[in-house]
């Protein structure tokens, strides 16, 4: 598969003097949907940082798309890796969210048609043209997120990081969230999610990434990860219910490798272990 | 992140004074340091406040900001007051020849005399204030400022924003960060201008959202309740503030017989050499 991002031994460290990141090598492929998870402090906003170059390693290197991010600055940055912050407070100032989404799009010099057509290409992609037009603070929480996260897709960057996306929102909130990850990666761009919601991440992700005291101690699919006790208590992390079950299971001499409820039902039926 | 106040942690005496008594020493010393006209006295104080300062801060007190600019200020006074002061009258000989430059006039010795006893007067005061802001924490300003009958609303509001200064310095970051990996760029003045709105509506909403917030968490916590509520640190005075202000009162006293009995101490109508500033000739 291509590969949109590469991490090249990179370590990072605070001028406080924190080493926040000691020796990542990581590579990213396009289209996929990654997870980062581990304990807080391990270190996954401040790799994430690195990526659009809000962030400048210590030493190693950080290329995306194949330009040293060491070389640019973040605004250039900008069209090749979008970044979600956790708090759309922090992102939101326009009067509507057309204009809300136009920043981002006039910031990367689109104009005149190009700008309207990728303007209305948004809008229908997170079904939000009905509310174009009116102010994105008066929405709720979990449309307030969506307006976000359009604002940062508008630009199309093939890469894009959402830091804690699903945090003080509902249930019908996340599940929107999740769909519209697939989505985007659907359309060959490749989603990095940081978050500490386990369910999300088995639900909605295919690759994890497990960081631990500035480190990857882990990379895999959500079942292998969830499935190795010993990286789940190193991390400090809790798996989705399914993988406790499938635990306990496992003890009593019942293999199930399943990542929903809907998929370990189907393995008892075919296994006859029903009533 | 760089501190706003000028605050710097330590264990000398003035650390651990109460703030009340370093009011005191202020006032002593500004009142001292305008007592006598000559550039004298004022100079022995500044040195003394000086000491005081490295005493307190160690080399924060030479290297600060604020010690720096006054230190200008004085030169500063040197050179203006030496050319424009209109109680000149005595040429300054600068290595056998008077200095005159158009429009100003001639550079007295009078002039020099006045400039360096302001500036030294002046510099007294700052660094005697510079002492106490860098001793004493914001919280103990205040709480010492309520002692001396500020309201305790109005006190706890100074605490409060004094406490919000670093967490919406953080969030300012976070906000421009934000905007920037929206492809924000501030290249020339035109663009800095036009990304001030995208920066400060997020600053502004997310600031009076926490107020509300925290309005509401301090009435849940009974604040208001009463007009006079008990404190939570009692400040009281000990020996060691009642040693500083008793050296501080004497001296003011000294300082003000000495006043009445001899009166400012001038010699700026004797001045006939450079060496006749610091010493009547
Ligand atoms: N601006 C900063 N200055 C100094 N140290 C920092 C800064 N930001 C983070 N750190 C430190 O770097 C380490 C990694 O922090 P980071 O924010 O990357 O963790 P995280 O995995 O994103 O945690 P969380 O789950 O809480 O978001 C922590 O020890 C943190 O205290
Ligand atoms: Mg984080």
């Amino acid at each position: 598969m291509a590969k949109v991002a590469e991490v090249v031994n990179l370590r990072y460290v605070y001028p406080g003097g924190v080493e926040a990141l000691k020796s990542i090598n990581l590579v990213l492929e396009k289209g996929t949907k990654v997870a980062i998870i581990g304990q807080n402090g391990s270190g996954k906003t401040t790799l994430a940082k690195h990526f659009n170059g809000l962030l400048k390693p210590t030493s190693g290197k950080v290329f995306v798309n194949g330009i040293d991010t060491a070389t640019k600055s973040t605004g250039e940055l900008a069209r090749y890796v979008g970044y979600v912050f956790q708090n759309p407070n922090h992102q939101l100032f326009s009067k509507t969210v057309k204009e809300e989404i136009e920043f981002g799009l006039k910031n990367i010099g689109l104009k005149g048609e190009a700008l309207r057509e990728r303007l209305i290409e948004t809008l229908d992609f997170f079904g939000l043209r009905p509310l174009a037009f009116k102010q994105p603070l008066s929405f709720s929480s979990g449309v307030r997120k969506l307006v976000a996260l359009a604002s940062v897709y508008a630009m199309r960057p093939p890469i894009l990081f959402l830091d804690e996306p699903t945090t003080g929102q509902d249930h019908p909130g996340k599940v929107k969230i999740g769909q519209m990850i697939e989505k985007m990666a659907h359309e060959g761009h490749t989603i990095v999610v940081i978050t500490h919601d386990m369910n999300f991440v088995s639900r909605f992700t295919e690759r994890v990434v497990v960081m631990a005291q500035g480190e990857i101690i882990r990379d895999g699919t959500p079942a292998e990860i969830f499935a190795d006790r010993e990286t789940m208590e190193k991390a400090h992390i809790e798996p989705p219910q399914i993988f406790a079950l499938a635990r306990k299971l496992a003890e009593d001499g019942i293999e199930i490798n399943a990542l929903s409820p809907r998929e370990m039902a189907a393995a008892f039926v075919s296994r006859g272990l029903t009533g | 992140m760089k501190n706003i106040t000028l605050y710097q942690p330590g264990n000398s005496i003035f650390h651990y004074c109460d703030s009340r008594t370093k009011l005191v020493l202020i006032l002593c010393f500004a009142v001292l340091a305008f007592l006598y006209f000559n550039p004298l006295i004022p100079l022995a104080l500044m040195l003394v406040v000086l000491v005081l300062n490295v005493v307190a801060t160690k080399s924060y007190a030479l290297t600060n900001a604020l010690t720096k600019l006054f230190l200008i200020i004085i030169l500063f006074f040197l050179v203006i007051h030496g050319f424009t002061n209109p109680l000149g009258k005595t040429p300054a000989v600068f290595w056998g020849h008077p200095l005159t430059i158009p429009f100003f006039g001639t550079y007295t010795l009078e002039g020099a005399y006045y400039g360096l006893t302001f500036g030294f007067r002046i510099a007294t005061v700052a660094l005697i204030t510079l002492l106490y802001v860098s001793t004493t924490h914001p919280i103990e300003v205040v709480r010492g400022l309520v002692k001396l009958g500020l309201p305790y609303n109005f006190g706890f509001m100074i605490l409060m924003s004094l406490q919000l200064i670093p967490i919406s310095n953080r969030e300012a970051k976070t906000i421009i960060s934000a905007q920037r990996a929206r492809g924000l760029v501030e290249h020339n003045l035109w663009e800095k201008l036009k990304s001030l709105v995208p920066l400060f509506v997020p600053l502004v909403v997310s600031s009076l959202e926490r107020m509300e917030t925290m309005a509401m968490a301090l009435e849940a916590r009974g604040f208001g309740y009463t007009e006079h509520p008990t404190q939570l640190h009692e400040v009281k005075f000990t020996a060691r503030d009642i040693i500083i202000i008793a050296s501080a009162i004497i001296l003011l006293v000294i300082g003000l017989v000495l006043r009445f009995k001899y009166g400012r101490l001038s010699w700026i109508d004797h001045l006939n050499s450079w060496g006749n500033i610091f010493w009547p000739g």
